[in-house]
């Protein structure tokens, strides 16, 4: 019998990748096969809904299954509606989806093709982009990215303006590169940010290994390092033991952790993330520490968990918010 | 089954309790289209209802109506996770409020299923149950139904092309860009 699904490449590996059983085998047959073509990919979406929807028809019995929080999610939930009125925030996981995919939905991405290569665009939303080899790249708001038209051919050359997180494949025999202004990033697989301003371009490492620097000039940067290139004097400024609350990469993991941070130093990232004058009313209350994550939060949110966690009394005026209590102990150390 | 009901989604309490009460078994009913993101996709659909609608107007049960939308932002969901090669030929522009149209009712659905699984020859009914439900492999289902491994997948491939063909009024996937305020 002839069928329709002769272009599958197998529905054994099809029914495995349904059920989540999928070796990386099939698991490459299958993204390959989507990535073929659009009617492929829909085909997929839909013999994935039949599946589905068969499965649902005879199991909606929750009994024994994971029971999820659903005070938790309705935090977040309400805080969308309450911090974005009219639109809503980047609420899809940040890691890349089963199928090596990547998210576009939501997003205000605009892609056209330029005569050096094709633009990446993030208008006022960050977005996350995969390229031809796989790699990631998270794009901030208003920043721009040009995949040069011979991308992953002999190498992998990008053009960064603004800021942006990749997260690279490792390729040995196809070095990526990335002209940022007049500095260049050269790596083969790993994971950094990316940012620049009038006066310097500077890269902070994650995980892997990143040269950086001027043509023939590179300077080899390790996990948790930040190299800052300064265009005036196109010296490179090591930094080895770079501290961070999250602050920095907050537009694209909304994240902050503090470890026993003191109140200025919490209020102080706060207001640079959140764009919103906090002040401390007294002196003892400088002393409190926290010791917290915070993650996909309002700052509404943050202020009720710290307000409860220190005994602290929010005021909020119109354009600035207080912060009352009677403060903590002196540091016994 | 009462009928026509409309359902103020700006009273914040109401909200709340909606979400709070279907949460769960939303999550594990969007799990089978979308395995681990179902929670943010379930968040999204909820962000987007309340966001975008002032009311909605429902024909059988608040849940029917629901998991029907949530089906649908599940479908929409695997369409916009676009895989690789991602630069297409095309610009691309999306908006965070693009709202889909029309769905099925979870209980108009589940008939419509139900009807799709009786097309289905008993023989390779059999088979695709065996796959479905038991979640056996082809070897073990050759196994126990006495046939060729190659007769399996004959079998799967046919309940699956009568599956869809049924239900392929219900397959259609539409990305419509509407602006704020755009209705269900």
């Amino acid at each position: 019998m002839k069928s329709n699904h002769n272009d599958i490449p197998n529905i054994e590996s099809l029914i495995a990748h349904f059920n989540g059983v999928s070796t990386a085998g099939q698991q490459a047959e299958i993204n390959g096969w989507i990535a073929n073509s659009e009617e492929n990919h829909t085909l997929y979406v839909q013999l994935k809904t039949v599946w589905a929807d068969t499965g649902n028809l005879k199991s909606l019995d929750l009994k024994g299954l994971t029971t999820y929080d659903s005070d938790k999610a309705w935090q977040k939930v309400s805080s969308h509606k309450r911090t974005n009125k009219g639109q809503f925030f980047n609420i899809y996981p940040r890691r890349i989806a089963v199928a090596a995919a990547v998210i576009i939905g939501i997003f205000s991405v605009v892609l056209w093709n330029q005569p050096e290569g094709q633009l990446i665009a993030s208008a006022d939303q960050p977005s996350e982009n995969l390229l031809a080899d796989s790699s990631m790249v998270a794009l901030n708001v208003g920043s721009e990215l040009i995949v040069t038209k011979s991308f992953n051919s002999t190498e992998r050359r990008v053009k960064l303006k603004g800021e942006a997180f990749f997260e690279v494949t490792p390729d040995k025999e196809k070095p990526f590169i990335i002209e940022a202004d007049q500095a260049i990033i050269k790596v083969v697989g790993t994971s950094f940010d990316v940012k620049m301003d009038e006066k310097t371009v500077s890269v902070l490492v994650e995980t892997g290994n990143v040269l950086f620097g001027k043509k023939g000039k590179l300077l080899s940067l390790n996990p948790g390092e930040r190299g800052i290139y300064h265009k005036d004097t196109q010296g490179l400024e090591l930094i080895t033991e770079y501290v961070s609350n999250g602050e920095d990469q907050f537009w694209r993991t909304h994240t902050l952790h503090f470890n026993g941070d003191h109140l200025p130093t919490i209020v102080r990232i706060l207001t640079e993330v959140y764009g919103k004058v906090i002040i401390i009313d007294n002196e003892s209350l400088k002393r409190c520490r926290l010791n917290v994550t915070f993650e996909n939060d309002s700052l509404e949110n943050i202020l009720n968990i710290m307000s409860l966690t220190l005994g602290l009394e929010v005021i909020e005026e119109d354009d600035k918010i207080i912060l009352k209590g009677k403060g903590c102990q002196e540091d016994l150390n | 089954m009462s009928s026509n009901q409309l359902i103020n989604l700006q009273d914040e309490k109401l909200f709340e309790n909606l979400f709070k009460e279907h949460y769960n078994s939303l999550v594990h009913f969007a799990k089978k289209y979308v395995n681990d993101d179902a929670e943010e996709v379930v968040h999204q659909l909820f962000t987007r209802l309340w966001v975008n609608n002032q009311s909605i107007n429902i024909n059988s049960s608040i849940q029917s109506y629901l998991f029907g939308a949530m089906r649908n932002a599940c479908m929409n969901y695997l369409k916009h996770v676009k895989v690789k090669n991602a630069y297409g030929d095309h610009v691309r522009l999306t908006h965070s409020s693009s709202v889909q149209i029309d769905f099925l009712e979870l209980d108009e659905l589940n008939s419509t299923i139900r009807n799709a699984l009786d097309k289905i020859p008993e023989k390779c009914r059999e088979v695709f149950e065996l796959s479905r439900y038991e979640g056996k492999k082809y070897q073990e289902i050759a196994d126990t139904l006495n046939i060729s491994i190659k007769t399996v997948e004959k079998q799967m491939s046919k309940a699956l092309k009568i599956l869809r063909d049924e239900l392929s009024e219900y397959l259609i996937i539409l990305i419509l860009l509407i602006g704020d305020g755009g209705k269900f």
